[in-house]
Parts: structure tokens; sequence; C-alpha cells
């Protein structure tokens, strides 16, 4: 099939608890850092991902004192439904500070808490952003 | 601006139908003689073709009317909207006009402009047509919603081929673009024929050209939102009606034709005369050299419509869909229609006699039929199985639906309504299964 273009742009909102916010690094399925563009306000951080699908993305979260939460996904600034959520993410929690190569070995738990240190994994499997929103079921909201 | 523009006009899925859809060539018709380039494709055929067979056509239905995804499609849904976009993008064009024949275009419409824009933001795209539903009680309408979200530039509300052709010479300075109040013509362009010439007519099962011949209604059915929008009837004279045929028939070798209208007969002057042109023009020719027509024909009361009428539409190989509705004469006439139970008999036993082929179109459980009136229509299917395939070539059975701006959806409460419709569906099925018991043809959209 013709894609123009397999880059897209991961948008997430999170909410902090207390003002210990953290600045997480990006990693892809080769454990190469990627590029992450992070604004705050207040307690909301958003990060902006530019992803060259298929790919996994690892963001790792470290010196976690109080829960984060997910609070919204957008791929290509289409919100993702907080049902699909599972389908796109999970949390990896890592209490033990492992690194980034025993991942495979951690627990994976559908989670939009970060409660602990640990990896929040996107598994962008399709090689577009329409390819992967239609797969995950998710609607374009009108 | 029109001189240095390239527009594109298509069709968006999905239109359950299988004919030519005239929207894309009349508006191409439009522009082409104000000299602006454009193409007119109807790409809904496409779609239609592809899942027709399709053993998961309902999946692909269910995403086309509720956008409701099933991974066993999701693929298949790319490729389609890809597929959309290489064929849009394939002409290089500067501007996009999408023509939303209905509300169950409006999921693929979502999805296909914010491809678009995300693939060639510089391409501007106007939709329009009466898919954008403007009547309904939305918070925030169809075509708002896509321009907040920068999916589409444009929208044009109603049916004003005027305004059409100002946004591709003037832009959106024009104030009718991104208005919700709808605008339409006061008269038809006289003389403007569709231009068919990026139809693929090996695309579909059958090649009837489609004609505009009137808007609006004379009847005022409670359920029709047509009358809201066209509160006058327009026509077309005949002359001009069969001038375009002529012209069609030059240009493409078809010889058949829809009119798309709520009412063909609705001026019996014009009607009349028409009649007694394609009768002429049809009189001594071969079969596959006469014109055929499809329209839709208001049932009138008894001796309205002459036997010399019914004779020329026989000539003419008209082929009538008559809405009925409810199969009792008192909710029939109460919701607007003006004829009763002798008047249909009258109507059929004239189309028997002149070999008139009908299609009847049924709406059952209307709203305020009774359990007693529910026996009554299933009775008449037992009395008038003698006209089942001799005149009632089919019967197109709905169930009620409350059209966003009628005067029906202001009338009933409408919890109470969307209640009662498991009642209604069963006595659809009812009537469905009674129907085809006493040997008539039927399509149901329920």
């Amino acid at each position: 099939m013709w894609f123009p273009s397999s880059d897209i742009f991961l948008n997430i909102n999170l909410s902090y608890k207390d003002d210990k916010i953290l600045t997480p690094v990006v990693r892809a399925q080769s454990k190469q850092l990627v590029p992450l563009e992070h604004n705050l306000d207040k307690l909301k951080q958003n990060l902006k991902i530019k992803v060259t699908v298929p790919e996994l993305l690892y963001i790792e979260f470290k010196n976690v004192t109080q829960t984060i939460s997910v609070d919204e996904v957008l791929i290509d600034k289409i919100k993702i439904e907080p049902k699909n959520f599972k389908e796109v993410f999970k949390f990896c929690p890592n209490p033990n500070n492992l690194s980034i190569d025993a991942i495979d070995k951690l627990p994976k738990k559908i989670s939009t808490s970060i409660y602990t240190n640990g990896f929040l994994i996107f598994d962008l499997y399709e090689t577009d952003a329409i390819s992967y929103l239609l797969s995950i079921k998710n609607k374009i909201d009108f | 601006m029109g001189k240095n523009i390239k527009v594109i006009i298509t069709t968006v899925p999905f239109v359950d139908w299988h004919t030519p859809l005239v929207t894309p060539g009349y508006l191409k018709a439009i522009l082409k003689k104000r000299n602006i380039d454009c193409v007119g494709l109807d790409l809904n055929i496409e779609i239609y073709n592809k899942i027709k067979n399709d053993p998961n056509r309902s999946l692909y239905l269910d995403f086309f009317y509720k956008q409701k995804i099933h991974p066993k499609i999701a693929k298949h849904l790319t490729a389609m909207l890809y597929h959309y976009v290489k064929r849009i993008l394939q002409y290089s064009p500067t501007h996009l006009a999408l023509s939303l024949f209905t509300r169950d275009s409006q999921v693929f419409t979502a999805w296909l402009t914010y491809l678009l824009k995300k693939i060639k933001p510089e391409l501007k795209i106007l939709i329009g047509g009466p898919g954008l539903e403007t009547l309904s009680e939305r918070k925030v309408s169809f075509p708002e919603s896509l321009m907040n979200k920068k999916y589409i530039d444009a929208f044009l509300v109603g049916d004003s081929s005027k305004t059409f052709v100002d946004y591709f010479i003037n832009g959106d300075t024009n104030s009718a673009i991104n208005n919700m109040t709808p605008k339409k013509d006061e008269d038809f362009i006289l003389g403007t024929t569709p231009d068919f010439d990026d139809y693929n007519f090996l695309d579909y099962e059958h090649v009837r050209l489609s004609i505009v011949d009137s808007r609006g209604c004379v009847q005022k059915c409670e359920f029709c939102d047509v009358i809201e929008f066209w509160k006058h009837y327009q026509y077309l004279p005949a002359k001009a009606i069969f001038q375009q045929m002529m012209t069609l028939i030059k240009k493409y070798n078809v010889y058949r034709f829809d009119f798309t209208s709520s009412i063909s007969n609705g001026n019996m002057v014009e009607f009349t005369k028409l009649m007694q042109m394609i009768a002429d023009y049809n009189e001594g020719k071969y079969v596959n050299k006469q014109i055929h027509w499809n329209g839709n024909f208001i049932i009138r009361k008894k001796g309205r419509h002459s036997d010399k009428l019914y004779k020329n539409i026989k000539t003419s190989n008209g082929h009538l869909n008559c809405g009925v509705e409810s199969l009792l004469s008192g909710p029939r006439i109460k919701l607007g229609k003006n004829f009763d139970n002798n008047d249909l008999e009258d109507h059929l036993q004239k189309c028997k006699q002149f070999q008139i082929p009908v299609n009847l179109l049924i709406i059952a459980a209307y709203p305020t039929e009774t359990t007693e009136d529910y026996k009554k229509a299933l009775q008449w299917f037992e009395d008038n199985k003698s006209y089942a395939n001799n005149t009632i070539m089919e019967v197109q059975m709905t169930l009620p639906a409350l059209l966003a701006g009628t005067r029906l959806s202001r009338r009933v409460n409408k919890e109470e309504f969307e209640k009662g419709h498991e009642a209604c569906k069963v006595h659809g099925e009812k009537l469905k299964q009674k129907a085809k018991e006493c040997g008539f043809q039927v399509v149901t959209f329920f």
C-alpha cells in the first residue's frame, strides 16, 4: 500500500501531584535515544515525540515520588479514546532501576498511572497513523 | 482566483446506489461554463463495487454508518482511504469539493479530510450537500466541527449553484460560505446539462443518467425534510428536460434516465408535455434506442391522471416510484398524502392496464398506525397480490425515521418514538414476510 509518510506525532499529556516534574528519557526499540519536546503548565506536562513507525517507544521515568497520570494521548492530533489506552501503551514498573536492556523481563501492566519508576511502552506497530488508529478501533471525533 | 485553480468534485461513501450520482457532473458543468478547470467524479461507486459482494459488507456498513471499526476490515479501510486520496491527488488539484448525499457520508468524510490535510495541507477542501445535516440538534454541527479541527476550509449549506461558483471565483469572502443559514437558488440554472465525461460507466451495474427535473414538492408529508428546505416547488419546463435528454443521448449514447427529484409529476402541465415529447420520440424506434426513465410519481385522486397520460407514460417507458407510505387511507391522509385506498387501487389498475411498472414505497408501522391498522396492512398484500410482479415490481420498505427539521420530528416525543422502534421493526418484519408470501419482491431498508 502507498503511504506518503510513516512519521507520526505522539502527544502525551501527563499530570503530576507535586511540582517534582521529571524530564523522561525516550528510546526506540533499538535503544537509541529519541528526541523529546516537553512543555509545562503548572502540574501538567506535555510530551511531543516524532516517531517513524512501526516502532516501539520506551519512555523512562526515574525518581518518581508521587503518582503521575496519563491524561491524554494523541496520535497525529487524533485523541485516543481512553478505552483504547490499553491498546496503545503499557506501564512497566521498574522500582529497582534496572537498565533498559532488562525491559523484556519486567512485568507489563495496563495502567494509566506511573506510580513508581518505570517505562511507558508505546507499541506503534503499524506503518502509518491511519492504519494504526483503525487497527485499534479508534474513532475520529466530529 | 478562478483562472489558476483545478477543482475536483466527488461523491463520498457511503451511498448505497449503483447508478451514476449526478452532483459532481452537474457542478462540473456549471464550473466549466465559467472556465474553471474541473474534474467531476463519482468515486463512491468504486467503494460500492468493492463491498458489494464482500462477505464483510455489513462490517463496512457499520463503519460508514456508525464508525464502528472491526479489526477484520481495518486494513481494508486504510486501503480505501488511501485509494480515495490517490484518486483525488492524481489530478493535482488546488481545490476539492466533497458532495455529501446523506449523513451516511459523514464518517468517511471526517477520515478522508483528516488524511488529506495531513498529506496535502495546502489543498482547499469545501464540503456541501444534504449530508451536512445542519437541521439536526447537535451542539456543534458536522461542518462546523470539521472546520474547528481544520480538516476543511469551507462549507456550503443548502443547494446554491451560484454560491458554489462564487466560492471558486472570490474565495470565502462570500458571506454565504461557512454560514449555517441554508442557501438556495431561486431558479434553476436552465440549460445546464450534467457533464459525465469523467465518470467510468463500466463501473455501474445500470447506466442511467440523472436529471434534476424539480426541487421541493407539492405535497406536505410530515416526515419529509425536502419540503422543509425547499419551501416552494421549482420545476424545469418539459422542453428543458427533453433537451437535456437529447444532449446526453448524443454525447454518451445512453437512453436511460433517472429523474432525481422528490416528484416528477408535480407540475401536471409540464409533466404531461414531457410524456408526450418522449412518447413521440420513442414511437417507431427500436427498444434499445428508446428513452426509458425512472421517477418519483405522486398518486392523485381518481380521474386526475388521464388515460392518455398513462398511455404516454407507457410509451415513454416510465418506471414509477410511488410513495404510498402507510397502506391505510387514514394514516396516509393524516401524514399529508392526499389519496385514499380507492385512488391507490385506481392507479394500480391503470398501471396494470397500460403495463407500467411501479415500485411501491412503504413506511412500515407509521407512528399514527394502531395495532388494528397493522393487521389491515398485512391484509392489503393479501388483497392485492394480483399486482405482484405484474405492475408492482418491487416493494421498498422502510421504518419511520425522524429527519431533523421535519414536522414529524417536532410533533412526536422523541423518547417514546425511540422506545417504539423495536415494535415497528417487528411489524416491519411481519409485513415483509407477508408481502413475500404474496409474491412481491421486497427490499427493506432496516
